[in-house]
């Protein structure tokens, strides 16, 4: 199993300069946002499913840019058709990586539907990700971040990662649309 | 050839055209039996991109990723799926305060014999109202001109924006 800072750590170390994240709700987001990353971040919050989405919403308005989604398997599951729908999109600069814990972490640990049933990777890859991986061995977890990130085509990874608490931190100095307006007016830099 | 089908030659073309005129050339969309011409019509042209869903809200997060990014998008679907995204269409508006254009085949209305939309028919504008959402009518294409309008209020509300889809604003049945 692997821990949380670790795989926050190693994708800010490999994770292109320019590429655009978006992060997920709950503990996955909160991961990322405590890398102090440069990487420009819209962080997607709620509503709950809709962040895998909007990465292939941003994927689509950006298509010379890597996409970078971070998120948690309980906000992939509330809406894992999308799966499907990122293979229909023909995009090839997304990459969705999924903190796969098997718990609603936030809302107090409790278990995902058919917790331990199911293979996050094998769902990806039977929906037609020409790459999708698992990864939940602490040695070899850096090999594995650098072969998904290296990948040219629509990729997944689902990471498995250990139950560690994750409190609600107080409430944010900005609201969202103020954080969307900041997010968009650094990408209006930056292009 | 059905003359529905030879009508929505006609509306189809006109309807992309004020897609086109809004700066709109992403659709996403599931499909409605109102809707098939003009997807077909969206998918036909290079200018265009069409992406299909599995579920109409995830429609509106590609919306919200592609204003993130630049782009205007639409989705394209029946009031069932616009029922179904309520709680993603509140955060837009009221969380995220990002613009989108929804364009819903407004089933179970007089002009609709399929016993099953009815129930879609009552609750969709009362649904709107409640939300606080603007909404507005599209009943032919007298009223396509409200396409690009619908998108500049859209983007000056900072919210989404619904325009509710008439069968004669998608078919010529010579009424």
């Amino acid at each position: 199993m692997l821990k949380r800072d670790l795989v926050g750590s190693l994708f800010r170390k490999h994770l292109k300069p320019d590429a655009l994240v978006i992060g997920g709700l709950g503990s996955a987001g909160r991961t990322w946002r405590e890398q102090n990353a440069p990487h420009a971040t819209y962080y997607a919050s709620d509503p709950m499913g809709a962040g895998v989405t909007m990465a292939l919403g941003l994927a689509l308005a950006q298509p010379k840019r890597e996409i970078f989604y971070i998120g948690g398997d309980g906000d992939l599951v509330m809406n894992l058709g999308c799966l499907l729908t990122l293979v229909g999109s023909g995009v090839s600069n997304l990459k969705i990586a999924i903190f796969d814990n098997r718990r609603y972490e936030t809302g107090g640990g409790q278990s995902l539907a058919a917790a331990g049933q199911y293979s996050l990777a094998e769902i990806a890859r039977h929906a037609g990700f020409p790459y999708a991986a698992a990864a939940a061995e602490p040695e070899t977890i850096e090999t594995a971040i650098e072969e998904f990130l290296a990948q040219p085509t629509l990729a997944f990874i689902a990471l498995a990662i250990a139950m560690e608490s994750s409190p609600y931190g107080p409430p944010p100095q900005w609201s969202q649309a103020e954080d969307r307006a900041v997010f968009m007016r650094k990408l209006a830099g930056e292009s | 050839m059905s003359s529905a089908t030879t009508g929505a030659e006609r509306r189809a073309p006109a309807i992309v055209a004020g897609l086109k005129r809004a700066g709109i050339d992403l659709v996403s969309t599931l499909p409605d039996a109102w809707l098939g011409d003009l997807i077909g019509e969206i998918e036909s042209d290079p200018a265009m991109t069409l992406i299909r869903l599995t579920r109409e809200d995830e429609g509106l997060g590609i919306c919200a990723g592609a204003y993130l990014g630049g782009r205007r998008a639409a989705l394209l679907a029946q009031n069932a799926g616009l029922l179904l995204s309520t709680n993603v269409l509140a955060g837009l508006a009221f969380h995220h305060q990002i613009p989108a254009l929804l364009m819903i085949a407004n089933r179970g209305g007089p002009e609709d014999n399929q016993y099953y939309h009815a129930y879609k028919g009552r609750v969709t504008e009362p649904v709107l109202a409640a939300m606080g959402i603007p909404y507005h009518h599209v009943r032919g294409p007298e009223d396509f001109r409200l396409i690009d309008g619908a998108w500049q209020q859209s983007v000056l509300y900072r919210m989404p924006v619904v325009l509710l889809l008439s069968r004669n604003a998608l078919y010529d049945e010579g009424r």
